[in-house]
């Protein structure tokens, strides 16, 4: 077993996925073989406000570390000792013991002015670091003290080994570590000092003083304190050319420096790999091809972009390790983010890199490296550290263009890879790569891999898990880490938490893994206008929406909504999507996760907004949607008569397609005007894609919007209203062969139409009960039915009506055998469906009228209205 | 005609034994909207009828629940219906059913209530080796459902036979079982129309074991009871027989092999392969068997009731003319 807490807290070969497990082996290990009380840890865990079943908790913990401790290890090192735990860890195995010990024999060195021992000793030391001390796990009091001990101690064994250094003759080599460091430690006053005197034995007394000037700012800016008395009289050493300033060499220096005249090996500064990447070959490959200039444009930088969660670094971070052999000289990470979320100052990145570059090479023997003291001259000495060499550097979470831009300026030699949320598309000669969610395969084998066997069991959950997720890498791997740290829970159980929209997001946070925080990051970016047009679109009904809905959402033209979309879709807040044989050929939409915080934030910083979009979308697509079912069933919606398709509702010309892409989100709109009390816009749009559902059968959809519609319409008082859609319902009950029913309705219709004064549509009414009645074979009662609505439709004008009753009295004939007089009432009928320019009607009484001209043909087989069969007709009665 | 090929269909594309129903097609091209044509693609349709309450097979159950004959008899006529009339399958194709399934998700809708019942049928039709614009096969999924109610899937893939095939198939299937003695022995008798879920004898189509093995039974198939009880055409098995037998077989061998009762057991799952045409009038043999499909004990379902999966052969002379499993549930 391995055990880190020089940096993120590690077991290897496998580290517990939970936070709180982790923060129980980093109190345990900070106090190695030694019995931490079941108090401390649960003060350590849960602060003051422990839980009641914080014991039992605990155990469980314990018991899920001494699990994965068991897994690697003959003997289990975590065991139980009164009042509480202890963990035996042997020397080798924790990198905490190793620091100490090459700390202890450094300082010996030191102290024996033993230079040469003590800077690898120390050097060693400090190369077991790999990050703030104890990092990745919640601080309480005990690991909070211990990070600050720890860190504290790192630090001093770093200015001991400059120290050495110095002795050791190497000022020059230390200038840019020392400039770096003090940029990044500008309160240390012994770091400052070094500077100073590695700047002045390098002969650059000038650059000395100043670096005294930029401590002092530092120091009174900062504290309000003069700098302390050893850097002021350094300072006076240094104005005064004090000779014992100067180095003078020595035995030891000597030793060093055959010592340092070994060819230096690659600088690596990269974190380890994540242990079950998974998936992204195409990615990897597609990268490395653009990263070595394979991809046939030569570019020497690459930039990695997608929305937080989509694993960009763990991506950036695999590139390096997988094109380790094209890059002798070295590979190396810089984050461009403070561990807060704010911008690194190209300048305070440029003297980070100068640090991990480690101390600059003697160039054959030649002058010294101008001092920077700015981020031009930083630069500058960037580009002389780097240049002709073969390195690879990583610029991770990138803030803007503006950021990189100095740093690429910097590294004119360097292969380059930016990661970054935001596509950096004003960077110059760049190649982009833009990470999307995980394929549907690859979400599921991350999943598994992640979640060990109760996900591998699971099939179907681990399916819906990764549906849920969006597929986004974050977001499976706090699913899985989720399940793996409960023993308790099921993968099924974990998908049916998921399923809730509203709880999902607060479902995928486990520890300091949290996908809504991430995903809020991109939110936080973008300025106030775009992050209210970032909400209002989660509004639209479906999970993507076509630019029309977006302006009508956000109460703007459609320039003005294209641009915020696409500025959304820059920031990878939006996606757009592109459907080429579609009415719509680009639509937008939110990733699914995106969209959940989308809808959590309008709820709670803007649900006053929520109405008023809503009916802004309603009123649009009541427009588009009547326009399409005027060219779709003319005439059917006897709720549009007398309304005009306003402006810009005329690109409907394909209505079919069009009801096929917007019918769901009529459907949706009507259940969430409903939901708001929007009475008008819910009854008026059901009634207009009701032709649409009546033409493709979705019995489904046609039922559920109608009865919320006449809901809608009752509770507005609407009786009109409530007659429309009371009689699409018994089209609705015919079309189901459900003859009773459809009579209810077409029976209680018509005595509403007939309250309201619309003899058209009671007439209409009539012609249904009659193709019901006719449906059981009672051809007598539905013949009067049709000859009575035909009568109206004619005084009325409705040529609809007109052709269906025509179309019902033919049929009646043909009941009977009474070919001539059907084939002549069909041609009446036609030429009715001609007047009312429905061609689905007209071709559909231009079969039957073929039929009745076909003397043998005796099936009880009929065409009884457009597309719907009646077989096995009854006989005559 | 290889072995994947099956036994036959009648030629008339309905009958009326289903009673009055619709069939609406959906359209999604322009053409099928307004012209109401369908090119030789995938089309959808919606079957929608009521489920009868007083039919002398479909309510003849002493199990309170709908019969599954009733929508696999319903696929199979609207498929036929919209293989002539959407697809232009000649009428003198002969039809033949190379597999057939159904599966009943939810038994709840399924139960009877008294009450008439809607029933929905959402067809996917998709014609495959189209010659000439016209397919000689077609593959049927189904989705069911009762008042609305989603409640399980339907299956068949269809085979559109040229008759001098059809008829060379019928000769050579006919010489292949007459190349084993066909004979069986006489059967005694019908078992109880109770025993294999019925109330009527005259919708009795097995006669009782001829023998009994440690692992099933063998029975003769009545092929005279099921041309009066089930629809078909002259000179050909009914189509419908093989599920009929199946089921009424299947439950006998529940009840003998596992103690379920028939009067509360019903077939939740049926899927059947077939190899060649059955003759009406030869002697036809019903092979019941447990199977180890889920182990040889009854396992439970979600409910806890009792399931067993059974397979099932039907043979005449030496020649095997169609396989099917099937799961029977013990309601309870």
């Amino acid at each position: 077993m391995r055990f880190r807490v020089l940096g993120p807290v590690r077991m290897s070969p496998r580290t517990p996925s939970a936070t709180k497990p982790r923060a129980v082996l980093a109190t345990l290990l900070v106090q190695f073989n030694s019995v931490v009380s079941t108090h401390t840890l649960i003060d350590e865990l849960w602060s003051s406000d422990p839980p009641r079943t914080a014991a039992t908790t605990l155990q469980v913990y314990v018991s899920q570390l001494r699990k994965a401790l068991l897994a690697h290890s003959a003997e289990q090192p975590l065991v139980t000792s009164p009042p509480g735990y202890l963990i035996r860890v042997a020397p080798h195995e924790l990198d905490l013991v190793a620091f100490e010990e090459l700390r202890a024999q450094g300082r010996e060195a030191f102290a024996r002015d033993r230079y040469e021992e003590a800077s690898p000793l120390l050097a060693s030391a400090l190369e077991l670091w790999t990050g703030p001390a104890l990092s990745g796990v919640p601080h309480g009091p005990v690991l909070e003290s211990s990070a600050i001990r720890l860190d504290e101690l790192r630090t001093e064994v770093l200015e001991q080994r400059i120290a050495a250094d110095l002795k050791l003759g190497r000022h020059q080599e230390l200038i840019g570590e020392l400039l770096a460091l003090a940029h990044e430690h500008p309160l240390r006053e012994t770091l400052h000092c070094q500077l100073m005197v590695a700047l002045y034995r390098s002969g650059r007394q000038s650059d000395a003083l100043q670096a005294f000037q930029r401590a002092r700012r530092a120091l009174v800016e900062e504290l309000g304190v003069e700098p302390g008395a050893e850097l002021t009289r350094l300072q006076q050493r240094v104005l005064a050319s004090d000779p014992s300033l100067v180095w003078r060499g020595g035995a030891s220096a000597r030793r060093a420096a055959a010592a340092s005249s070994r060819p230096a090996g690659p600088v690596v500064w990269l974190p380890p790999q994540v242990a079950d990447f998974t998936g992204r070959e195409e990615e990897l490959e597609s990268g490395e091809r653009l990263l070595l200039g394979r991809a046939g444009v030569a570019s020497r930088v690459l930039a990695v972009s997608g929305r937080p969660g989509t694993g960009k670094t763990a991506l950036a971070v695999r590139l390096a390790h997988r094109t380790a052999e094209f890059f002798p000289e070295g590979r190396v990470l810089l984050a461009l983010r403070d561990a807060g979320g704010p911008a690194v100052a190209p300048a305070a990145a440029m003297a980070t890199l100068l640090r991990r570059l480690g101390p600059p090479e003697e160039a054959g023997g030649g002058g010294a490296v101008a001092v920077p003291a700015s981020e031009g001259e930083l630069s500058d000495l960037l580009q002389l550290r780097t240049r002709g060499r073969k390195l690879l550097v990583v610029l991770d979470d990138a803030v803007s263009e503006a950021q990189v831009r100095p740093l690429l300026g910097a590294l004119p030699d360097s292969t380059v890879l930016v990661t970054s949320r935001q596509a950096l598309g004003a960077l110059e000669g760049v190649r982009h790569l833009v990470l999307a969610e995980l394929g549907q395969e690859e979400a599921e084998a991350l999943l598994v891999a992640a979640g060990g066997p109760r996900m591998a069991g699971a099939p179907a959950a681990v399916r819906e898990i990764a549906a849920l997720c969006g597929r986004l890498p974050l977001a499976l791997r706090v699913a899985a880490a989720s399940v793996a740290a409960r023993p308790h829970w099921t993968a099924e159980a974990f998908a049916q938490r998921l399923r809730d929209e509203r709880t999902r997001l607060a479902t995928l946070s486990l520890g300091d893994l949290n996908v809504r925080g991430s995903l809020l990051t991109a939110y936080q970016e973008v300025g106030p206008g775009l992050q209210r047009a970032f909400r209002l679109l989660s509004l639209a009904p479906l999970p993507d929406f076509p630019l029309w809905a977006a302006a009508a959402l956000l109460a703007v033209d459609e320039p003005a909504a294209e641009r915020d979309a696409e500025a959304l879709v820059r920031a990878h807040l939006l996606e757009a999507r592109r459907y080429p044989d579609r009415p719509a050929a680009v639509r937008y939409g939110h990733h699914s996760l995106l969209r959940t915080l989308a809808r959590e934030l309008l709820d709670q910083d803007a649900p006053e907004a929520v109405p008023g979009a809503t009916w802004r979308l309603g009123q649009e697509l009541l427009a588009r949607a009547r326009h399409a079912d005027a060219l779709l069933t003319p005439g059917r919606d006897l709720l549009a008569r007398g309304t005009e398709a306003p402006a810009g509702a005329g690109g409907a010309v394909a209505p079919l397609a069009w009801f096929q892409d917007e019918a769901g989100a009529v459907a949706e709109t009507v259940r969430r005007a409903h939901a708001l009390g929007l009475w008008e816009p819910a009854y008026a749009l059901a009634s207009a894609v009701g032709g649409y559902f009546e033409t493709c059968a979705l019995w489904d959809d046609w039922q559920s919007s109608h009865d919320l519609a006449v809901d809608a319409a009752r509770r507005a008082a609407a009786p009109h209203a409530e007659a429309v859609l009371v009689r699409s319902l018994g089209d609705l009950a015919w079309q189901r062969r459900q003859p009773g029913r459809a009579v209810d309705c077409y029976r209680l219709a018509r005595m509403l139409f007939e309250q309201c004064g619309d003899r058209t549509g009671a007439a209409r009414c009539l012609s249904g009960e009659a193709d019901a009645m006719l449906g059981q074979g009672l051809a007598a009662p539905a013949e009067r039915a049709y000859a009575q609505a035909l009568t109206t439709a004619i005084e009325e004008g409705d040529a609809r009506g007109e052709t269906e009753a025509l179309r019902g009295l033919a049929l009646v004939s043909l009941h009977r055998g009474e070919r001539a007089q059907a084939a002549e009432v069909l041609a009446q009928s036609a030429a009715a469906a001609r007047r009312l320019g429905d061609r689905r009607l007209r071709s559909h009484v231009l079969r039957l009228a073929s039929r009745a001209a076909a003397p043998d043909d005796q099936s009880a087989t009929v065409e009884s209205r457009p597309g719907v069969w009646l077989l096995n007709a009854p006989p005559p009665g | 005609m290889g072995t994947e090929t099956a036994p036959t269909a009648p030629a008339p594309a309905t009958s009326p034994f289903l009673g009055p129903h619709h069939l609406v097609h959906r359209p999604d091209t322009p053409e099928a909207f307004a012209l109401d044509s369908a090119s030789p693609v995938r089309q959808d349709f919606v079957f929608a009828a009521e489920l009868p309450e007083d039919h002398p097979l479909f309510s003849d159950h002493s199990a309170p629940f709908h019969d599954l004959l009733f929508p696999v008899e319903a696929l199979r006529q609207a498929a036929l219906f919209a293989a002539r009339h959407y697809f232009g399958v000649p009428a003198h194709r002969r039809i033949a059913v190379a597999s057939c399934g159904v599966e009943v998700g939810d038994i709840r809708p399924w139960r009877r209530t008294g009450g008439a019942a809607a029933f929905s049928l959402g067809l996917a039709l998709t014609p495959h080796d189209v010659v000439g614009g016209v397919p000689r096969r077609m593959v049927c999924r189904g989705t069911m459902a009762v008042d609305g109610v989603p409640c399980g899937t339907a299956e068949a893939t269809l085979l559109f036979v040229m008759p001098g095939v059809y008829r060379k198939h019928r000769a050579q299937g006919r010489r292949d079982s007459d190349r084993v003695p066909a004979s069986l022995p006489v059967a005694s008798g019908a078992p109880a129309p109770g025993q294999v879920g019925r109330r009527s004898a005259r919708n009795v189509v097995i006669g009782r074991p001829l023998a009994r093995r440690e692992q099933g039974l063998v029975l003769p198939v009545d092929a005279l009871a099921a041309r009066a009880a089930l629809p078909g055409e002259p000179g050909e098995v009914p189509p419908a027989l093989f599920l009929e037998a199946s089921r009424q077989s299947a439950l006998l061998a529940a009840a003998a092999i596992y103690g379920f009762s028939p009067d509360h057991a019903l077939v939740t799952r049926w899927d059947a392969s077939f190899r060649g045409f059955a003759e009406p009038d030869l002697p036809l043999a019903c092979t019941v068997s447990r199977t180890a499909r889920r182990g040889v004990r009854p396992v439970r379902d979600e409910a806890g009731r009792p399931v067993v999966d059974l397979r099932i052969g039907f043979v005449q002379g030496g020649r095997s003319v169609a396989r099917a499993s099937a799961t029977v549930l013990q309601d309870c």
